[in-house]
């Protein structure tokens, strides 16, 4: 299964909170993917450290696309 | 799940002391003004004026901006400054004594305090100037915020050697082509480093604290290539007296600034959060 969080919207640290709340609850073999209007370092720091893999693609119109999974 | 990590950033006191300093270069620059401002309002050229700007760009921006940078470096572009404390124990007193005496060499307190000026903000832009440019040439950010970065900081040293140029010329009495390097220091300074600065942190801050559509990944290259285009243009029109090559880089110049102003206004009109700040 796959989640998506539109975050462009959201004022910081909302997406942040947002994807912490929602990484407990991924299975396995399942992706969150956020969608962000900058690169989210802080929470790459996170997701190492709590074991999980991700991938990061810069569209056109300069949204930041990031999908997690577990490592 | 864990909550923020701040790990990233440095200790708050690299980042704290270069804005503590930052506002007395700016009472400076008003006790100048006071004591003589029609000097100022009289001539670019009056020491006074050379002064102020001094104080506002040297001791009061370049504070912040390097102060700044350290900061968020690391969370903006994933640009980690390896011993973020031992390089602001090194800039910040670097900055902030050179900060002063550019000034008052400038205000008649002679050569020496211009030559120690010149090697006391060449230690301080230019240990910033590696330490920034190695964290920037490191990161594995993707996208346009992090190449206008770079593009900054290399602004940044061109400047600075600029400048370094022209106080030897006081401060060492070199024979250089005055007015030449002054033009090329004050733009290099200007646009090459404030304003594409400015550049790198609105693709970052305007989508993320006013809401707005990102700048999309063409017009945030296209953006800081005219800038660079134009300084460029212009260094090499006046070192060879090309005319017709200075008016291009002006007009790539004004489409750049322009350009980034229409850009910026156009995303705020469309953003998100229609709360006025």
């Amino acid at each position: 299964m796959s989640v998506t969080i539109d975050a462009r919207g959201l004022l910081p640290p909302e997406p942040m909170e947002r994807v912490l709340e929602a990484l407990p609850a991924l299975a396995r073999g399942d992706t969150l993917t956020l969608l962000l209007p900058r690169e989210p370092f802080p929470l790459y720091a996170v997701l190492t450290r709590e074991g999980f893999v991700w991938q990061t693609r810069l569209e056109p119109d300069g949204t930041y696309v990031i999908t997690m999974r577990h490592a | 799940m864990s909550a923020l990590s701040f790990e990233q950033a440095p200790p708050a006191s690299v980042p704290l002391r270069f804005f503590v300093t930052a506002p007395f270069f700016g009472v400076a620059a008003g006790l100048v003004l006071a004591w003589n401002w029609q000097a100022v309002t009289a001539s670019r050229w009056a020491p006074e004026t050379v002064a102020v700007v001094h104080l506002m760009t040297v001791g009061f921006m370049l504070q912040v901006m390097a102060g700044a940078l350290l900061q968020v470096m690391p969370v903006a572009v994933g640009a980690n400054v390896s011993h973020p404390k031992l390089v602001a124990a090194i800039v910040h007193p670097s900055l902030t004594l050179g900060g002063a005496l550019l000034p008052l060499g400038f205000l008649g307190a002679g050569p020496l305090a211009l030559q120690a000026a010149a090697v006391l903000l060449a230690i301080g832009v230019f240990a910033f100037v590696v330490v920034a440019g190695l964290a920037l040439a490191r990161s594995p950010a993707v996208g346009p915020p992090l190449l206008v970065l770079r593009l900054a900081v290399a602004g940044l040293a061109i400047a600075a050697a600029l400048g370094l140029a022209l106080v030897s010329v006081f401060g060492f009495s070199l024979a250089l082509p005055l007015g030449v390097l002054i033009d090329l220091h004050v733009a290099w300074a200007s646009l090459g480093w404030a304003l594409m600065l400015l550049l790198g942190v609105a693709y970052l801050v305007v989508p993320m604290f006013q809401l707005t559509p990102s700048y999309s990944v063409r017009t945030g290259r296209v953006l800081p290539a005219l800038l660079l285009s134009a300084l460029v243009g212009w260094t090499v029109a006046m070192t060879a007296h090309l005319e017709p090559l200075a008016w291009l880089s002006t007009a790539l110049g004004i489409a750049g600034v322009s350009g980034f102003a229409i850009v910026t206004l156009r995303l705020q009109s469309k953003r998100r959060r229609k709360v006025t700040d």
